[in-house]
């Protein structure tokens, strides 16, 4: 997958913890840490919206394209 | 809804379960105790065997049946562990998953198996009952039925249905990744 969600980084700038972050926007905490370690195929815009909110911060901080080596 | 639809499904598939797990014990126990009764029961309890024979039928024979009984009896047993094995995936909700897929598909085999059995059986147990008889002809029969054909129909259909299902476990796993 080429594209990473860096939930990490923004929730130690927002000194927010996983569990935390996952209560507030009512999935589990191990949907969180299917996104903070990659493993997620998709990201519901629900989802991603409700993230965004909490943390503050727009799509793109939390999302990152990584363009894979050949 | 979802959850009434759910829990419908864990409830039945527990019964299922249970119902199954005691055939796991009965159907060869009940077997068993056909061929060591053999001698002693009723003239209706050999309406299913394919042929007349001399009664009684002496210990060397009843030996030979229960062993040419092995055939159909160990794809029943497979098929009643998979059935068990089925039944308890939806009774913990594991309704889409991979070990769904793989009990359906062997279970769609086993009836297809269960077929071949059937068309092995019949001739072998004939043979036993008939051979070195005194009053009755030796006889080898060969027997396919409508039921034996709609279970070769049905074990096909049980395949396709696995092969289904294969695609909704795929589908489950990226829903399962869709956060």
């Amino acid at each position: 997958m080429t594209i990473t969600v860096n939930l990490n980084v923004m929730l130690a700038k927002r000194k927010m913890k996983s569990n935390e972050l996952a209560q507030r926007i009512g999935i589990t905490e191990q949907n969180v840490s299917i996104l903070k370690t990659g493993k997620a195929k998709a990201i519901r815009l629900t989802t991603l919206d409700a993230i965004c909110k909490e943390l503050n911060c727009q799509p793109g901080d939390i999302l990152e394209y990584n363009e894979e080596e050949q | 809804m979802e959850n009434d639809n759910i829990s419908r499904i864990q409830r039945v598939s527990g019964k299922f379960r249970v119902l199954f797990t005691a055939l796991i014990f009965v159907t060869p126990v009940a077997t068993l105790m056909f061929w060591a009764f053999f001698n002693a029961l009723p003239e209706d309890a050999y309406h299913s065997l394919p042929v007349a024979f001399d009664q009684p039928l002496p210990f060397k024979k009843l030996l030979l049946g229960s062993l040419v009984s092995l055939i159909p009896l160990s794809v029943a047993l497979y098929g009643l562990i998979n059935l068990k094995a089925l039944f308890s995936l939806y009774e913990k909700a594991i309704v889409f998953s991979e070990q769904n897929t793989q009990c359906l598909h062997r279970l769609g085999y086993t009836l297809i198996a269960w077929f071949f059995a059937s068309l092995i059986y019949t001739p072998l147990i004939s043979l036993v009952l008939t051979f070195n008889s005194p009053s009755v002809q030796q006889a080898i029969v060969v027997r396919i039925g409508l039921s034996d054909l709609s279970l070769l129909i049905t074990g096909g259909i049980v395949l396709l249905a696995s092969w289904v299902m294969q695609e909704a476990a795929k589908l489950e796993k990226e829903q399962a990744l869709t956060i």
